[in-house]
C-alpha cells in the first residue's frame, strides 16, 4: 500500500491493520525520532517518545480529524506532547537553567549539506537563523521546551505580562521568514 | 487581552493547567476569539517548527522495539492482514539446515550488546515507573503490564545477493507472553497462495513460527505468539523465512529467502 496517503492509512490502522501503522511508522519514524531528540536531548527519551507516540496511535482514544490540518501535524502534536511530558518526568534534567547552548542553532551547514537537505528543513532553519537572539530563545523556551509564562519571564528577563506579546513578535517574524525561504509558513 | 484569562493561553498550550484552572480556562476559550486565534496559530506551529530539528539517524533495532511494544498494547479484534497463529505442536522429519552450519557459537557472544540495551532501556522503565508510582498508582500497573523484555534481536540476512529479502527477528517477552515479532523487506512478489513462512530450527526439526504476505512495497510483518510453557529460547539454532506454495505447509517445501542463527 505505498500509494496511500496518511489519512487512508490512518483509516486502516483504525480498522486494526497492524500493517497500516507499520507503514505510518516507516513514513515518520525519522521525523518524529529527530524532533522527539531535538527537545528531550536525550536518545533514550526520544525512543521513549516515539513509542509512546505511536501507542497512542494504535489504541483508539487517538482521533485525528483531517478537516483540521494534515496527518503530520497532528502526528508531531502528540509528539510534542509526549516529549514535553518526558522531560518533566526525568528528574535528573530539571529545565531551570537554560544554557546558550540549548538555543536555536544558526544554520551552520556546507553547501553540500543543504542541497542534500529537504526543501522544509532548510526553509525553516534559514528562517530560524534569520531571527534575533533574543526572539530565537523566545522560541526556544515556549516551544521546544514547553516552559510555563511565569518561568519563560523568569529566564529571560521580561516582565510577566509582555511574554506573550514577545511570543507572537517572534512568531510573526519567524512565519514570514519561513515564507521568505519558500517554506510556505501556515496561518 | 481585557480578560486575565487570556494570560494562561501560555499556561494552557504547554500543558501546564491542571483540574479547575483548566476547566475554567476553556470555558472562557470558547468564547474568546482572539485566544481562538492566537491557540489555532500555536497549534499549526507543528507544521513548520519541528522541522527546525537536526535530522538523526534512529538506532538500530528502534522499529522492532517500537513496533513489538505497540502491537503487544493489544486491539479486541484480530487483523486479516496480520496472521497470528498458534504454533503447531508436532516435530517434523529433520531438516536440512539453511545456513552454512557453523559450530553453534556460545550463546553469550551475540547477546552482549543487546542486553545491554535492553538493561540500559529497562533501567530508563524503572526511573519513569519511580516517578509514575509517586503520582498514581492505578497507572503504574498499567504501565508494568505492557512493558516488554528484549529475550533476542538478529537480523535476517538473505540467502542470495545482498539486496535479496531481508528483516529482522525480535524474540520479546511480555508478561507471560512471547512473541517472535518479524519485520521483513524487499521480499518479492508472491503468487496467489503463495505466502512467506517462518521457521524456528533446533537440531530435530523445523517449527512453524507465523505466516504472512508482503504487500506491493514489498515489506511484511507478522506476530507469533508461543506457548510460554514450552519455550526454551536455548532450544533454537537458527530462524529462517521461506516461500511456500501456500499457507499449509508442515515443513519447508519452498526456497529460503532469509536466514540468521540465533
Amino acid at each position: 500500500m505505498p500509494n496511500l496517503t496518511d489519512t487512508e492509512l490512518y483509516v486502516r490502522l483504525r480498522q486494526n491493520d497492524k500493517e497500516a501503522l507499520a507503514q505510518l511508522y516507516d513514513r515518520y519514524e525519522k521525523l518524529v525520532y529527530s524532533f522527539a531528540y531535538r527537545m528531550t536531548k536525550d536518545r533514550t527519551l526520544a525512543e521513549e517518545t516515539v513509542q509512546e507516540v505511536f501507542v497512542k496511535l494504535w489504541r483508539t482514544n487517538a482521533e485525528y480529524d483531517e478537516s483540521k490540518g494534515k496527518f503530520s501535524s497532528w502526528l508531531l502534536t502528540i509528539t510534542r506532547n509526549k516529549a514535553l511530558d518526558f522531560i518533566r518526568k526525568s528528574a535528573a534534567k530539571p529545565t531551570v537553567e537554560f544554557e546558550e547552548r540549548d538555543s536555536l542553532k544558526e544554520t551552520a551547514e556546507t553547501p553540500d549539506d543543504i542541497l542534500e537537505e529537504k526543501t522544509k528543513n532548510q526553509a525553516v532553519r534559514k528562517a530560524v537563523a534569520r531571527l534575533k537572539e533574543e526572539q530565537r530563545t523566545i522560541i526556544e523556551l515556549f516551544y521546544f521546551k514547553g516552559l510555563t509564562q511565569d518561568a519563560i519571564a523568569k529566564q529571560t528577563g521580561l516582565p510577566l505580562g509582555t511574554v506573550k506579546g514577545r511570543i507572537r513578535l517572534a512568531l510573526k517574524h519567524l512565519r514570514k521568514y519561513i515564507e521568505e525561504e519558500g517554506g510556505k509558513a501556515n496561518v | 487581552m481585557s480578560n486575565v484569562q487570556c494570560d494562561h493561553l501560555i499556561d494552557y498550550f504547554n500543558g501546564h493547567l491542571t483540574g479547575e484552572e483548566k476547566e475554567q480556562f476553556e470555558k472562557h476559550l470558547s468564547s474568546c476569539e482572539e485566544c481562538q486565534t492566537e491557540l489555532a496559530e500555536w497549534n499549526a506551529l507543528a507544521d513548520d517548527l519541528p522541522y527546525e530539528s537536526e535530522e538523526i539517524e534512529p538506532p538500530a533495532g528502534m522499529r522492532e522495539r517500537v513496533l513489538s511494544h505497540v502491537f503487544a498494547e493489544e486491539k479486541p479484534v484480530a487483523t486479516e492482514t496480520i496472521s497470528r497463529e498458534k504454533p503447531v505442536e508436532k516435530k517434523l522429519e529433520k531438516p536440512v539446515p539453511f545456513v552454512a552450519d557453523k559450530k553453534k557459537r556460545p550463546s553469550g557472544s551475540r547477546w552482549l550488546i543487546p542486553a545491554a540495551a535492553v538493561l540500559l532501556l529497562s533501567l530508563g522503565a524503572n526511573a519513569y515507573l519511580f516517578s509514575e508510582l509517586q503520582t498514581q498508582s492505578t497507572e503504574l500497573a498499567e504501565t508494568q503490564e505492557s512493558i516488554d523484555e528484549l529475550l533476542q534481536f538478529v537480523q535476517l540476512t538473505p540467502i542470495e545477493g545482498e539486496n535479496g529479502p531481508n528483516g529482522t527477528a525480535s524474540i520479546v517477552r511480555n508478561g507471560s507472553e512471547i512473541n517472535v515479532v518479524i519485520n521483513a523487506s524487499s521480499l518479492g512478489p508472491l503468487q496467489e497462495e503463495e505466502v512467506y513462512q517462518v521457521w524456528l530450527i533446533d537440531d530435530e526439526a523445523p517449527q512453524r513460527a507465523g505466516t504472512f504476505k508482503s504487500n506491493e512495497s514489498g515489506t511484511g510483518t507478522v506476530v507469533f505468539e508461543m506457548d510460554v510453557n514450552d519455550f526454551d529460547l536455548e532450544q533454537w539454532n537458527q530462524i529462517a523465512i521461506s516461500q511456500e506454495p501456500d499457507a499449509n505447509s508442515e515443513t519447508p517445501l519452498g526456497d529460503v529467502v532469509m536466514a540468521s542463527d540465533i
